[in-house]
């Protein structure tokens, strides 16, 4: 179904989906459906600013201690730059150094070493019309991460939005565009995605929040091959 | 209430991996978003897994957060009560206690101490008076709990489509309120 020709029925669904009345098969389509249409992530972000500051007024209650620690557990495998270095002095920062115990040193070893990153052996580079590159993506099956290398100027009103070309398939929509350097976290490619049968990455400018309708409403600005850095034997 | 300008800054390091300013966002934020979690789980210890699954969602997601949105604590405590509502679909039905606590009372405490927050507060609130009563209660009672329409037709005895069609007519008031308002 085409909801941006609902507007009512979309705003009510993005109600119940904050509300949390919107449950089962049908919240999990719906949040399904948030990746790929920013215009809708949009009527969800108004409703949690409405609805949210509600949630917080509880007097604060500090959680257990194993909630940083597991949260810091699961985070080395998802950094971009899970160089070692850069985990060793935030350690250090931390001043955990001198309290560690064995276990923990241990654990801490295999916390830094193990598990890696994930391999990204597809790449594309975007470049702009004066053939200078501007973002950079790398991939693997199904995670994702993007560098920004310059700002890009844009039209208040608008937004750029990065297509997967799946040769015979419609464009998917991977997201908005950053327009200043950077780069992103590892992102989860959208679920009915596998990078690995993407033939090009594209970019068109949409009204500001991405395209209304899922699908691109202008020509292509940008594109670019996905190359693939496993050598062909 | 932590610094909205503050937060925005560190979710935008962290949007750029920086542990350390994810540390200090957690440190900023835990204490605040624990509650959310507790209050719809009930129980510490799944809170507290809830808890860290959703931290493990804001690093990830860190770069969509819309910078100027003006409402980092709102964006983080949806992601800990999406967390909690996808939580309780695990949980055994007809857990007791959720009636223990008077939901009704939730709308007349204190404000958040952010101005910001307080506006977006009482712009609801006053769109919430002026909905009838049964729509209010319902909508106020699924909120407070994260309660399914099931929950809510059982605690007011109420035919389940009735429920329904009290929630969805009363969100679409408060949608039209809200725009209206905020206009």
């Amino acid at each position: 179904m085409n909801l941006n020709k609902w507007p009512k029925l979309a705003d009510l669904l993005a109600g119940s989906y904050v509300l949390g009345t919107l449950r089962g098969r049908a919240r999990l389509r719906f949040a399904h459906m948030l990746r790929s249409r920013p215009w809708l992530a949009a009527r969800v972000a108004e409703w949690e600013d409405t609805l949210m500051p509600y949630s917080l007024q509880e007097p604060p209650i500090a959680p257990p201690h194993s909630v940083w620690q597991g949260v810091v557990a699961e985070l080395p495998a998802r950094a971009v730059n899970a160089d070692i270095a850069s985990h060793v002095s935030w350690w250090q920062k931390l001043g955990l150094w001198r309290a560690m115990s064995a276990g923990l040193a241990l654990a801490l070893v295999l916390l830094l070493l193990w598990p890696a990153p994930p391999r990204m052996p597809y790449m594309a580079v975007l470049n702009n019309t004066s053939g200078q590159a501007v973002w950079m993506l790398r991939a693997n099956a199904h995670h994702m991460a993007l560098v920004t290398m310059r700002s890009m100027s844009l039209p208040a009103d608008k937004s750029l939005q990065l297509w997967a070309i799946v040769p015979g398939k419609k464009p998917i929509s991977m997201g908005l565009l950053p327009t200043h350097p950077g780069r992103t976290p590892i992102l989860i490619t959208p679920d009915h995605l596998d990078m690995r049968s993407v033939a090009l990455i594209a970019v068109t400018m949409e009204p500001e929040g991405g395209s209304p309708t899922g699908q691109p409403t202008t020509a292509i600005l940008y594109k670019a091959d996905i190359l693939s850095t496993h050598l062909s034997s | 209430m932590p610094e909205v300008a503050e937060l925005e800054k560190l979710l935008q390091k962290v949007a750029l991996a920086d542990q350390q300013a994810f540390r200090d966002f957690y440190d900023a934020t835990a204490a605040h978003l624990f509650p959310v979690a507790l209050r719809i789980l009930r129980e510490q210890g799944r809170a507290a897994d809830c808890l860290q699954d959703a931290f493990v969602k804001i690093w990830l997601k860190a770069g969509e957060y819309q910078v100027g949105r003006g409402a980092p604590m709102a964006w983080a405590a949806a992601i800990v009560r999406y967390q909690a509502i996808d939580e309780l679909r695990r949980l055994p039905k007809d857990q007791p206690g959720w009636e223990d606590e008077n939901w009704e009372q939730w709308g007349e405490r204190e404000f958040p101490a952010d101005p910001r927050m307080a506006s977006e507060k009482q712009l609801l609130l006053d769109c919430l008076e002026q909905l009838p009563s049964d729509q209010r209660q319902a909508i106020s009672q699924a909120f407070y709990r994260a309660a399914s329409y099931d929950e809510v037709a059982r605690f007011a005895g109420e035919a389940l489509g009735t429920v329904k069609s009290w929630i969805r007519r009363g969100l679409l008031s408060l949608r039209d309120c809200l725009h209206h308002e905020s206009e």
